[in-house]
């Protein structure tokens, strides 16, 4: 009785929306281009695992991360170090030392770590440790800005750097997960177990160092020098104009080569990335009907009968907490991979921490397919408002003379519409549907 | 006999407030033991202290002669201890069924599939809750969520079970089945801390009483003795009485 009473008033609505979803892209097809339609599916369907990401984090297990654009960034840095060739004269000038360089700052670290262990109950201790990083700082720089000076004066116009180690592409999205893990696990360690408003510091903290790290050492991965030309896992639009099978098959369905061209590439692209989604919300779905996610609910439910029943509350949410941001690290490899560059002045929290967080919210925290929706759609009008509010803006003021100064002040503010329409968006949302377009259940 | 749940010089602080003063019990093997006392003289945070809830401020905890003074929750949990809540706290988005299995999952003893889902029958059957496996948590009235914790709590197979008020709030014919329900757990050897404001029930289910006053242990002794204890009547009752 009571469940079809629930099943009353939460009718399925995903086929609906997702119908919904697909008629705007496919209707940007024909009113602006195919090339606009498959730009806004790559990048949404990348927005998408963003958001499954945040999703598992704080849908599964109300851990509030406000360092997505950190974990984004570190898949992208993946496939500078994955998939571009060494250089190895920056190697030979300097290569062992910044390694070695990076082994003393860890090695400084870990043993303050040691000795503060080691030295309890001694009174000189907090002297010591200060002593001992202080030196180590000294030490560390000693070899460390040297060698960074030699690697980045390695042909500074197009490399700079150590490059990476010549794999392909796709390798480096695993690996874009795993680099998100580790700093989310440093950040998990250090942040959680304490009040909850402490890892939305930390988080946020940790998402500013990566792009400071990302932006200021050269020698890593360029810095805002950008690096650009990626390896693709994909066709190059002028290979396919130059082959002989794709230009007969164009003439064949009387397609312009050029455009089908890129076209095509955005197909590809989209296949590999619904392939990724395909097995990431497969798994999660899995994972979350399973003992496991019946466990993470209950956690999220009430931790404290949780851990009177035995569950490893702090445990539990470290996992889920790395696990979401290799997620987002695998996005934002994904996302690199895509751009075909990597530039860390592009990261903004604005696009990568608040735009993914609307995502899941009017999406639905708590629901995998919410998250994928939210993440289409918010991607979707994200691209759009901007044109259909200039449009809007234009077609005000067209009785208006050009020296207008109403003219000139409702065209200049058309910039405003994008933040403004992912406000309005969240409040309409949030009045009539408090829990997302998909709710939890 | 060893003591299966030895504490000893249990404190804790909440900020200006000592809400226990050296608090120091035993509890031997299959021993069901009333704590009893007026309002906020500190019973529910013995228990959290126990069940690793709150950290102590000072004392120890030994469950079974290992100490777990220090231990997180679901590490005492591994110990064997399980508790119920004054405050009911049912897990709302999981249905009865899933609450109960939720402790054997992932437990001390753990059981998957249908193996689990047997205990989780068995015990729903046993503190009468047969066949309600489905619903959902929140339909449940106070009395059978009550009773789906007492479930919950006994599907992790515990030795020492802490009931935090667990009759309160019982018309007299549940108060009869609840007392019985205890009788019964008494029977199986199972040791038992029982917060209980109802005599009766402290009457019928405890050879034995802790009484604490402001966070002090009181009186100890065979529950007839202390409940005539002029210092237990005037803690309760207040001097006029004495
Ligand atoms: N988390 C807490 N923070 C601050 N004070 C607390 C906390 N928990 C309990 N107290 C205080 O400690 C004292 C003892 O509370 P406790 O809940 O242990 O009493 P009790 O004996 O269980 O009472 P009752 O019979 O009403 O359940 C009370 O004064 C209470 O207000
Ligand atoms: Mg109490």
């Amino acid at each position: 009785m009571s469940q079809s009473h629930v099943a009353q008033t939460a009718p399925n609505r995903a086929p609906l929306y997702f119908g919904m979803m697909a008629v705007l892209i496919i209707a940007v097809g024909f009113l602006q281009s195919w090339n606009s339609a498959l730009f806004i599916l790559n990048m949404g369907l990348i927005s998408a695992i963003m958001a499954l990401g945040v999703n598992l984090q704080w849908g599964f297990a109300g851990l509030f991360n406000v360092g997505v654009m950190g974990f984004v960034a570190l898949g992208g840095l993946a496939v500078v170090l994955i998939s571009t060739s060494p250089v190895g004269e920056a190697w030979q000038a300097g290569g062992l030392r910044v390694l070695f360089g990076l082994a003393i700052g860890v090695a400084t670290i870990v043993g303050g770590i040691v000795f503060w262990a080691m030295l309890r109950g001694n009174k000189y201790r907090a002297l010591f440790i200060a002593a001992w990083l202080i030196a180590g700082f000294f030490i560390f720089r000693a070899v460390f800005d040297p060698a960074v000076a030699a690697i980045e004066a390695v042909n500074p116009a197009i490399s700079g750097n150590l490059g990476g180690l010549g794999l392909p592409v796709l390798i480096a999205w695993p690996v874009g997960g795993l680099f998100a893990a580790g700093a989310a696990w440093l950040v998990a360690k250090t942040a959680l177990g304490l009040r909850s408003d402490y890892l939305a510091i930390a988080t946020l903290g940790i998402a500013e160092i990566i792009i400071a790290v990302l932006k200021n050492e050269d020698w890593l991965g360029r810095g805002v020098k950008n690096v650009i030309g990626l390896p693709r896992p994909v066709p190059y639009e002028i290979d396919l104009q130059q082959s002989e099978w794709f230009i007969g098959l164009m003439q064949s369905i009387g397609a312009n080569p050029v455009t089908a061209s890129s076209i095509f590439v955005k197909l590809c692209y989209a296949g590999l990335f619904f392939a990724v989604i395909i097995i990431l919300i497969t798994a999660m779905q899995l994972a979350l009907n399973s003992p496991w996610g019946r466990m993470m609910r209950a956690i999220r439910d009430n931790e404290v009968s949780s851990e009177a029943m035995g569950k490893n509350v702090t445990g539990r949410h470290l996992q889920i907490f790395v696990l979401g941001a290799a997620i987002c690290g695998l996005a934002g490899a994904m996302m690199t991979t895509l751009d075909g560059q990597l530039t860390p002045s592009s990261y903004q929290p604005l696009r990568f921490t608040f735009l993914v967080w609307v995502m899941v919210i009017v999406g639905g925290s708590g629901n995998n397919w919410g998250a994928v929706l939210g993440g289409l759609f918010i991607w979707f009008l994200w691209v759009e408002v901007e044109p259909i509010g200039r449009f809007i803006a234009e077609v005000i003021t067209s009785g208006m003379a050009d020296t207008s100064a109403l003219k000139a002040v409702i065209l200049e503010r058309t910039v405003y519409v994008r933040p403004l329409t992912m406000g309005l968006v969240l409040l309409f949302v949030l009045r009539f549907n408090p829990r997302g377009l998909l709710p939890e259940r | 006999m060893s003591a299966q749940l030895e504490i000893s010089n249990l404190h804790k602080r909440f900020g200006g407030l000592v809400a226990v003063k050296s608090v120091s019990f035993d509890l031997k093997p299959g021993e069901v033991v009333g704590l009893l006392g007026p309002n906020g003289s500190g019973k529910t945070t013995v228990m959290n202290m126990i069940s690793g809830a709150l950290p102590c401020d000072g004392g120890s905890v030994r469950v079974g002669g290992k100490d777990v003074t220090a231990l997180k929750p679901h590490k005492v949990s591994k110990h064997g201890v399980a508790r119920t809540f004054q405050l009911v706290r049912p897990l709302p988005t999981l249905t009865v069924g899933e609450n109960v299995l939720l402790s054997v999952a992932y437990s001390r003893k753990p059981k998957w599939g249908r193996a689990a889902q047997a205990i989780v029958d068995e015990k729903l059957e046993f503190v009468g809750l047969a066949g309600r496996g489905d619903e959902k948590v929140t339909n449940l009235n106070y009395i059978d969520q009550k009773r789906m914790e007492m479930a919950r709590a006994l599907a992790a197979e515990p030795e020492i079970l802490l009931l935090d008020e667990w009759l309160a709030g019982l018309n007299p014919s549940e108060l009869r089945i609840g007392i019985d329900l205890v009788q019964h757990l008494q029977g199986q050897g199972m040791t038992i801390l029982l917060v209980e404001h109802i005599m009766e029930a402290v009457r019928a289910l405890c050879s034995r009483c802790i009484v604490m006053s402001a966070g002090e242990k009181i009186a100890e002794g065979p529950s007839a003795e202390v409940l005539q204890d002029p210092v237990v009547i005037k803690a309760y009752l207040g001097d006029d009485h004495a």
